[in-house]
């Protein structure tokens, strides 16, 4: 086994400074008398305990040795190697009135340093005043399969996002103001392809997108009104470039096409403005009203600038093919929802809600493309210039109204009953205007549908610690497209969950079906069916005999059949075959914590998901499809913890991923992740 | 007589600050003129009626202990609350009966013989104008009976122990981490608290696709509002009426100029499972021809064109789709997608 270490990353130190910063400003407050008298003992000032600080962090050093597809490791884990702030808490609670600064602040960070998923949070308030919340989180991103688009998609990404959010004078019922900002970077190395002369060639790309939202809004009552208003902005933009870095002879093997350089800059800007209004009342206490509007525009403008040499399918030689493509496009969107109960009796209720949602995608583009080539002998061929304009509006409008009712029969049986209905209309118009031949194609096609459902369910509570919920829907979606989704659905679930001293138990039953039929356009029209049939049974019980054990233990069984009619073309003949796609996922999991002496304890833990998939299921014509996705991932863990002083505990754990598909090109790894850390407590944490 | 762009924002401008100033106004008188409120009682009760919560910390010390350190506990000291019943009162109801009775527990509202609507109901008195809640009443929550105490704590959660867990998926969070509960006065940290019902979706975060909420990474809340909402599943909405997905993957947000309907029309979760899956890219199929041939069959003309004749699905190149129509989520260059 090896071990790879790495130094800190600099997010670590960053994460770990600012946790100092925080408690080191924390530690300087001095506490405000509380202004009513407090029943609980006051405390000397002095120390870390009396000002209510609970704070630990764990640092330490991560091993990763990996066994077989290392690709696949790292596209399902991504752990890498090195050192850690494995997770680290930082909380002041001033329970005995306000601080300077703040009441309460609590700092969390979470894998920072090696680990593809980094967290920080901080939650910072003063009552009556203001609260803040924050939330930065990155993922390191990776993706090389072999099965998927020919091992050709690939990523090995940074995702940067954050939110951090004001709100001021937060409890006050008059008026409250909102200030936020939020952020998304992503960058990196990725891997796409291009088609190019009936070629497809991988092309490499850097990464880069990045969004800003700024809101801010007022919420607040006016004559017993709750009104509020938000406004809030977006500017997004890519800057990703494509390139490829030496010759590529692309995908067909049986051609002449070959690229000598690719280069393509596809920068996109775009914003999007929206104001939303929304609100809320409760007339005496019986008629309760919510409404909202929102209305929002986002546009982006684009240009492409796209050269390319190489050879085309022709054996011409390719001296320059470049595009130059621009344009823009708009997205005006009102959405506006009105929701609506009546509290008939204190046990007798119905609601209505009413959405209605309309937006119209509109685009323009401007395509010029100059080819300029040689033919095999050498000889330059006339320049190909194509100049076309292109339209296109997307229309979408859809209203939908719920109403439902529930009633209470008494405290130990409740139910509810409700029917929706919704009218959608999709619109698609445009137009393609080629400038060299003044040929313009006419594109408009409408679908309309109307769609109901009813639905029901109930809470019932046998005995004091034993309830049992259960709801079901059934009816039509309104879905135009997608066939794999909900269209003449019945859907229903039961949980129930009951308790005793020490044990909980827990166990649902899920159940959708889902038949969409439809027909083709084909002539002669053909009946075409999709079947979608999902039953999941999930249970767990958790037990705590004592304070020094506890065990929690579940089980879950998914068993999907889907079966679709699909046209297939197979050597230029579209033929009439069926796609079916299977899940058969067992996943089980067991945790162990106990504490056998004071100054240690231990965590134990088995966690497998096993896909049997389709099973012996094999497609015998070529134009039938069935796949699954079968597959073994399980991972034990354990980890001890050696106290060994008041504030410290040493840590040694071991994870283990074993993963096993049964595909035909199976991308198996294993992997053993040891790891010591030390944990430091500060504060109350010291009494754990 | 002509508007310039600059006109217009400055009478906007001269709007919006006369609005909230009026506003401002309006509110404080209201504030004022509603005075000390009754919040869980059916009928008005008088002011001698109440006892106060030192009164009721007297007897249930416990209670009080916890209570004092949450924001319920602190808002008797936020000048907008002064003259208004705060404190065990605010919603257990004025408590002099209970007292003079000597702790009679059918004259004070007890929470234990409500029903999860009956208890909602008293939370949403004050907690139904914030727009996160204002919709709870007709939220999957509310219809399926879940009440506000089901994941919040009011007397604010007990103190958190620090249990060992795994150091790649956050288990026990609420105990490894206390005080992040507290946030909002849950029972428990929200991936725990959620799965505690939702036990599929342990499984579903579970696969080698997923988005990273065992981790940490993310929150059920990030895209589900647990108060209900007007969107279906109880699915967010971001910036501004579009799909929850899209604040993160701003990349996807389009418009494009040639859109692939279902993406906005549909939903992400036409193609994708969103909560974690075996398939790459967390798609529905495992194979992509799969997913993209179940909707492109011939179905409609335009909205979901049948795959022409020469994707000869017996070749590989033909059976990833997305190598040529690598723009699936939208493109603004070809209108099939290519680039």
């Amino acid at each position: 086994m090896t071990f790879h270490r790495r130094t800190a990353a600099p997010h670590s130190t960053i994460v770990l400074a600012i946790v100092l910063a925080i408690g080191g400003s924390t530690i300087a407050q001095s506490p405000t008398p509380s202004p009513t008298p407090s029943p609980t003992p006051s405390h000397s000032a002095g120390s870390l305990s009396e000002k209510g600080i609970t704070s630990t962090i764990e640092l330490g050093v991560r091993g990763v040795h990996v066994n077989g597809n290392d690709n696949k490791y790292r596209s399902d884990l991504n752990y890498r190697p090195g050192f850690r702030v494995f997770d680290s808490s930082f909380l002041i609670d001033n329970k005995e009135g306000h601080g300077n600064f703040f009441d309460s602040a609590l700092v969390t960070t979470s894998g920072w340093g090696g680990d593809p998923t980094g967290i920080f949070r901080a939650n910072i308030e003063r009552t009556g005043f203001y609260r803040f919340d924050s939330n930065i989180r990155r993922v390191k991103y990776f993706n090389n399969l072999t099965n998927h688009a020919l091992n050709e998609h690939n990523a090995n990404t940074d995702h940067g996002f954050g939110d951090f959010d004001l709100s001021i004078l937060p409890e006050r019922e008059s008026i409250r103001f909102k200030l936020g900002y939020s952020f998304n970077r992503t960058g990196g190395n990725g891997g796409l392809t291009t088609r190019a002369y009936g070629d497809e060639f991988g092309i490499l790309s850097r990464v880069n997108t990045s969004s800003d939202d700024f809101r801010a809004g007022v919420e607040g009552k006016v004559l017993g009104f709750n009104l509020g208003l938000n406004y809030g902005f977006r500017k997004f933009n890519e800057r990703t470039r494509y390139f490829i870095e030496g010759l590529n002879l692309g995908n067909n093997p049986t051609n002449t096409t070959r690229l000598f350089t690719f280069e393509r800059r596809y920068p996109i800007e775009g914003s999007t403005n929206f104001v939303q209004v929304h609100a809320q009342r409760t007339f005496a206490r019986k008629l309760d009203f919510t409404a909202r509007l929102i209305h929002s525009l986002t546009s982006t403008d684009f240009s492409v600038n796209e050269s390319l040499t190489g050879r085309d399918n022709s054996n011409n030689q390719v001296d320059l093919d470049h595009f130059d493509i621009s344009g823009q496009a708009k997205r005006p969107q009102t959405r506006g929802d009105l929701g609506i109960t009546h509290r008939v009796t204190a046990d007798f209720r119905i609601s209505n809600t009413f959405t209605f949602d309309q937006f119209n995608i509109s685009g323009d583009n401007a395509f010029f493309e100059e080819l300029r080539r040689r033919n095999a002998a050498g000889t330059m061929l006339p320049t190909v210039l194509t100049s076309t304009l292109a339209h296109r509006v997307t229309g979408y409008r859809r209203a939908t109204n719920l109403i439902e009712a529930d009633y209470q029969i008494n405290n130990r049986f409740g139910f509810n009953i409700g029917y929706r209905f919704t009218d959608r209309m999709v619109r698609i118009d445009g137009s393609d205007r080629n400038l060299g031949t003044s040929a313009n194609t006419i594109i408009s096609e409408e679908f309309y549908n109307q769609t109901h459902a009813v639905i029901a369910g109930f809470k019932a509570k046998p005995v004091k610690n034993w309830v049992i919920f259960f709801d079901a829907e059934h009816g039509k979606a309104d879905n135009v497209f997608t066939r794999l989704a909900n269209y003449d659905f019945t859907n229903f679930r039961i949980r129930t969950r009951a308790s005793l001293k020490t044990v909980s138990f827990n166990a649902s039953f899920i159940s959708r079906s889902n038949d969409n039929p439809s027909r083709s356009v084909e002539i002669p029209p053909v009946n075409f069916t999709a079947e979608t049939r999902s039953r999941t049974f999930a249970t767990s019980v958790d037990w705590t005999p004592m304070p020094e054990l506890s065990l929690s233990s579940g089980y879950t069984y998914q068993h999907l059949n889907a079966q679709t009619d699909i046209i297939v073309p197979v050597a230029g003949v579209r033929l009439s075959g069926i796609s079916q796609y299977f899940v058969r996922d067992s996943h089980f999991f067991f945790d162990v914590r106990a504490q056998p002496v004071k100054r240690i304890s231990l965590f134990a833990s088995y966690r497998i998901s096993d896909d049997r998939g389709q099973g012996g299921r094999v497609s015998t014509r070529t134009q039938d499809i069935i796949t699954s996705y079968p597959m073994r991932f399980q991972s034990p863990e354990i980890r001890l913890a050696i106290r060994l002083t008041r504030n410290i505990d040493w840590n040694l754990g071991y994870q283990y991923y074993d993963y096993k598909d049964r595909l035909t090109t199976p991308q198996n790894y294993n992997a053993h992740l040891p790891y010591t850390s030390v944990r430091f407590y500060f504060g109350r944490a010291t009494d754990r | 007589m002509t508007f310039s762009n600059r006109n217009i924002k400055l009478s906007l401008l001269v709007v919006l600050v006369f609005s909230l100033t009026f506003w401002f106004a309006l509110g404080a008188v209201s504030e004022r003129a509603e005075g000390a409120r009754n919040f869980a009682g059916e009928s008005a009760a008088l002011d001698d009626d109440y006892v106060g919560t030192e009164t009721c910390a007297a007897c249930h010390e416990t209670q009080f202990k916890d209570f004092e350190g949450t924001k319920h506990g602190k808002l008797h000291t936020v000048a907008s609350w002064k003259g208004k019943v705060v404190g065990c009162e605010s919603c257990h109801g004025p408590g002099k009966a209970h007292v003079e009775s000597s702790g009679d527990v059918t004259k004070i509202i007890s929470f234990k013989r409500l029903n999860a609507k009956a208890t909602s109901e008293t939370c949403l008195s004050c907690h139904a104008g914030k727009e996160n809640h204002n919709n709870f009443r007709r939220g999957e929550h509310w219809r399926n009976n879940i009440g506000c105490t089901e994941c919040h704590s009011p007397h604010g959660p007990g103190p958190g122990n620090f249990k060992d867990g795994s150091i790649t998926f956050v288990g026990d969070v609420a105990a490894q981490k206390p005080g992040q509960a507290t946030k909002g006065m849950l029972r428990q940290n929200e991936p725990q608290l959620c799965m505690s019902c939702h036990t599929e979706t342990k499984a579903q975060f579970s696969k080698p696709f997923r988005h990273k909420v065992l981790e940490g990474a993310m929150n059920c809340s990030d895209c589900h509002n647990p108060h209900g909402g007007f969107e279906q599943k109880q699915a967010k909405l971001s910036v501004g009426a579009d799909a929850a997905c899209v604040k993160c993957h701003s990349n996807k947000q389009g418009p494009f100029v040639f859109e692939h309907a279902p993406l906005k029309v549909e939903g992400c979760s036409a193609c994708h499972t969103p909560h974690g899956s075996a398939n790459p890219k967390m798609l529905k199929r495992s194979s992509v021809r799969q997913l993209c041939l179940e909707c492109h069959s011939s179905i409609t003309d335009q909205f979901a064109p049948g795959v022409p004749s020469f994707h000869n699905q017996a070749v590989l190149r033909y059976q990833n789709c997305t190598i040529c129509h690598s723009a699936i989520h939208g493109s603004n260059s070809s209108s099939v997608f290519f680039r």
